[in-house]
């Protein structure tokens, strides 16, 4: 069995890379002797983080697929759409590739994101016997992928700005761009403080 | 176990809590609010059906209330049982309260009408769904109106019920008119049990312009009156020209303004609205007649043709016409009312009913007084009334044997100005009576002595001399006319009121009334007629009247007049003696008479006036001329020698024989001469006279044949030369009544006198 740093009771100061003794009994927070910044064994209260924002970014889902997220209206006729109404109206104007692209992004990877935060932190809360490997590849996976959630967002706002022509065209952003916004930096955000570590942690348990 | 190259971190008090859990709050509030916010925007969702989906836009069709968008139209979608299909509305939450059981949706459709801003919004805007608010549970589901109820708008005004008998053009939105500008639309109507009910909506503004006085009609599109003054048109605004309209009228502006939901009568017509009555007319000859010709009074029209058929039980009786008689007029309609048809008539009597040539005929009727009984059924005349001139003036009375060309109407003329007119004409049992108006500004022209004539037509007389045409006026030819003279007497006497008059068939015959009446007695009628005039010197003094056979069978007796001028030619010793062609040798005379026939001419004497005379059968022997030289010449024989032949002296004529006659023992002729005085003195003792008529033709053996003519004029009609010698020109000349011998022959030497006498100056 390999040893840790865990288990020599070594941390690293995240602010300036000093290594410190920490002491494992140690219920109070330490501080980098260089630096002061808060030093810790792993991801300081990294769980209770990622479940705070993943639980925010979960209700905030809520509204960013059910309310309009973009009100196209070209010559004076046009609905606000929500995204899964915009996803079935591009694919019934044969806009077949498109509308999977925006599926994938605007749907599928939030949804799945949740889905897989939610999963590794209920793996390492209750120390579910998964294997740690895949969860590390769905870790990556979705940190990776967390940012182009953001694709959506940007082409709104790009329209928005853009396609400005009163009656004729005119493109405007509903209340669901600003909670889907939310919901895909509160998962970065989330997958960003789960520290995959714990992951690990469970294996010298 | 501790590596002392590694510094310990420094401990620190841990927080407890983590303000990182405010974040799942705060998303869920923010979501929370987002989705609360969404579901006020959404709106009230409500299905309504329609009978059918056109006109309706799924995005686009908005729900109006008090002309605001309040929702829209989400969805639509046929009925499950594909009969109607549900219109899905999001209405603004605002007016959830209005939602309720007894709300009424209907699709406001633009009218192909014009009728009013309120159409012509939906042309521009399209379709829109309307509601009206109701009372009672909430619900979602609801059931379109075909069309908009009658009540339908909640815009302030003043709603008036107008009850009429059918819709006619009328549609919502269609303008009520009051001096032709708009001052509220129809807002709906109803059938009722009888009729139809029309709400009117009255803006606010001009509300107070209706009270109980006030009448309502139906503004109909345009009128066009088309008559000989020209065509008027009368139309409306265009929308109510389009759309229909009604327009009111308030007569009495002081009475209380009209309360809300006041009912009138929507009359057909501003006639009717101003209260008309229907009379029925009977026509024996509806000739022409159409509906919606007007009824004249006066020329002006007081009313319309409403209807007419043919009578119900035989048409062959003529036609009921129903004629409608607008206010206030029927009110001067009673048992004394006559009705009458008018239409173009052109003929000699005049030109009537000119107006009717281009308008139609139509009706006129005679209104008198005010007030009495309406009987049922009136019956028309056949020709107009004789009319009284409503004027003061003279009115007299003239009696004719025959009416000639004269008609009611017909105008009286002084001097060929019109004074008057014939107001009525009569036939009385000695002739026909004219009833005549003179103007009273004319009536002193009128005196007990004036002669009237009728003075129709042209009066064409024509002669040798040329044709005098004589008319009074072109009018009076066409219509006829009659004329009066008045002449002057020593007293004049003023004419009065129904003054009795003869009325003369020309202008001639009222100078007859003042003429002598003379009798004649020919031997012979023949070419004397009646009619034959009287001349003297050429000129007609008068006119036979009547020929009869004498009472005892040898003779007729010719009537005659003699005009005014011409009575002194009638007196004792004056010869009356017919003129008739001649055409002899001895020459053609009174060719003129071959035109203009006979003529009766006259030779007057000097004695006392006298009526009675005895015709001359032949012309009397030419009267001793009162000028001149007058000789005798003696003759054994006439020979050719008559009455007019020539005196020639050289050749020349210098005067004529006017008479021959027998000596008193017979023994020789006497021949009468004249000798224009001029010529006198050429006849001086010692002249000898010898007949140069005929040929003198001289045959001898050794000198041959000698022909001597004078000019063919003496060669045919005879004549009588004289000369005078040379010797003789110092004698004085001869004194009157002379005696020459008139000598068959002449003598040679006689031709070579040329004696130098000066002449008389010529006159």
């Amino acid at each position: 069995m390999s040893s840790r740093a865990f288990d020599k009771g070594l941390a690293r100061c995240f602010s300036c890379g000093k290594l410190c003794q920490l002491s494992v009994q140690q219920h109070q927070a330490s501080c980098c002797p260089r630096c002061d910044s808060p030093v810790s064994f792993r991801q300081s209260a990294s769980l209770s983080y990622s479940w705070a924002l993943t639980l925010a970014a979960l209700a905030l889902l809520v509204p960013a697929n059910m309310l309009p997220i973009l009100t196209v209206v070209s010559f004076g006729q046009g609905d606000p759409d929500t995204i899964m109404s915009g996803v079935i109206k591009l694919w019934e104007a044969e806009l077949q590739a498109i509308a999977a692209v925006v599926f994938i992004a605007s749907v599928a990877v939030p949804v799945a994101k949740l889905v897989v935060m939610l999963l590794l932190m209920l793996v390492v809360q209750l120390k579910l016997p998964l294997s740690k490997e895949q969860c590390t590849l769905l870790y990556r996976f979705i940190h990776f992928i967390g940012r182009w959630s953001m694709l959506d967002l940007f082409m709104i706002s790009i329209l928005v700005t853009v396609v400005h022509m009163g009656n004729i065209a005119n493109v405007e952003s509903g209340p669901a761009a600003l909670a889907f916004g939310a919901v895909v930096v509160l998962t970065m955000l989330a997958a960003d403080y789960f520290d995959p570590r714990l992951l690990w942690d469970l294996e010298h348990e | 176990m501790n590596d002392p190259s590694i510094a310990s971190a420094t401990a620190r008090p841990q927080r407890k809590f983590s303000a990182v859990w405010l974040l799942p709050l705060v998303a869920v509030a923010l979501s929370g609010w987002l989705m609360y916010k969404n579901f006020i925007e959404h709106g009230l969702v409500v299905n309504v059906s329609f009978a059918n989906g056109s006109g309706i836009t799924v995005g686009k069709t908005p729900v109006m209330y008090q002309g605001i968008d309040v929702g829209q139209v989400k969805a639509l979608q046929l009925d499950e049982d594909l009969k109607g299909v549900t219109a899905t509305l999001e209405l603004s939450r605002q007016i959830e309260p209005l939602i309720r059981e007894k709300t009424e949706f209907w699709l406001v459709q633009p009218q192909i009408s014009l009728s009013g801003i309120s159409g012509l919004d939906t042309l521009v805007e399209g379709n829109y769904i309307s509601f009206k608010p109701g009372e009672g549970e909430p619900r979602e589901h609801f059931t379109a109106l075909y069309e908009p109820p009658p009540l339908a708008s909640n815009v302030p005004g003043l709603r008036l019920r107008l009850q009429a008998d059918a819709l006619g053009s009328l549609a919502v939105g269609a303008p009520v008119l009051y001096q032709q500008i708009a001052v509220g639309e129809i807002e709906g109507y109803q059938l009722l049990e009888e009729g139809v009910e029309i709400i009117a909506r009255i803006d606010p503004l001009h509300q107070h312009l209706v009270n109980s006085s006030s009448r309502f009609w139906r503004q109909s599109g345009f009128k066009v009156n088309a008559g000989l003054q020209g065509v008027q048109i009368d139309a409306g605004s265009v929308a109510s020209i389009l759309a229909g309209g009604v327009t009111f009228e308030t007569p009495d502006k002081n009475r209380p303004a009209a309360e809300q939901d006041a009912e009138y009568r929507l009359y057909e017509s501003r006639e009717k609205a101003q209260g008309s009555r229907r009379v029925m007319v009977q026509f024996q000859n509806p000739d022409g007649l159409e509906e919606g010709a007007s009824v004249r009074l006066r020329g002006q029209e007081i009313g319309r043709v409403e209807s007419w058929q043919f009578s119900v039980n035989n048409p062959a009786e003529g036609a009921d016409v129903t004629l409608e008689i607008k206010a206030p007029y029927h009110r001067f309609l009673n048992a004394d009312t006559q009705f009458w048809l008018v239409k173009p008539e052109v003929s000699a009597s005049g030109v009537s009913g000119l107006d009717a040539l281009i308008g139609g005929p139509y009706v006129s009727v005679k209104l008198s007084a005010e007030g009495g009984e309406v009987p049922e059924r009136y019956t028309a005349l056949s020709e107009p009334p004789q009319a009284r001139v409503q004027a003061p003036g003279l009115r007299i009375e003239l009696r004719s044997d025959e009416l000639g060309s004269v008609s009611v109407g017909s105008k009286v003329y002084y001097r060929k100005i019109p004074v008057g007119q014939v107001e009525t004409v009569e036939l009385s049992a000695h002739g026909v009576s004219v009833g005549v108006f003179i103007h009273e500004r004319y009536a002193h022209l009128v005196h007990r002595e004036s002669m009237f004539w009728n003075a129709s037509g042209i009066n064409v007389s024509g002669g040798l001399g040329g044709i005098n045409i004589q008319a009074e006026s072109l009018a009076t030819i066409v219509a006829g006319g009659i004329a009066f003279h008045t002449p002057q007497v020593a007293k004049p006497q003023a004419a009065w009121e129904g003054l009795r008059y003869k009325l003369h068939p020309t202008y001639e015959s009222t100078l007859v009334d003042v003429s002598r009446e003379i009798s004649l007695r020919f031997s012979t009628g023949s070419s004397i007629t009646k009619g034959t005039e009287i001349k003297y010197q050429g000129i007609k003094v008068g006119e036979v009247y009547a020929v009869e056979l004498d009472e005892d069978m040898n003779g007729v007796t010719v009537s005659a007049r003699l005009s005014p001028s011409a009575k002194g030619l009638a007196r004792q010793g004056s010869q009356f003696w017919l003129v008739k062609p001649q055409l002899g040798l001895a020459g053609t005379r009174n060719l003129e008479t071959l035109v203009t026939g006979t003529y009766i001419t006259v030779r007057p004497g000097s004695g006392k006036a006298r009526n009675s005379f005895v015709a001359l059968d032949k012309p009397p022997s030419l009267e001793k001329p009162k000028s001149g030289l007058n000789l005798v010449l003696t003759a054994p024989q006439r020979g050719s020698v008559k009455e007019g032949v020539p005196v020639l002296y050289r050749d020349v004529p210098v005067g004529e024989v006017f008479a021959y006659e027998l000596s008193a023992d017979a023994t020789h002729t006497l021949i009468h001469i004249n000798i224009k005085p001029r010529y006198a003195n050429l006849v001086r003792k010692g002249s000898k006279f010898w007949n140069s008529s005929g040929v003198n033709v001289d045959v001898g053996l050794f000198k041959g044949a000698n022909i001597r003519s004078k000019s063919i004029e003496s060669l045919l009609e005879g004549g009588i030369a004289f000369a005078t010698p040379e010797h003789a020109a110092h004698e004085t000349p001869v004194a009157q009544g002379s005696r020459f011998s008139l000598h068959t022959k002449v003598d040679d030497r006689w031709l070579k006198w040329s004696p130098k006498i000066p002449l008389g100056t010529a006159r």
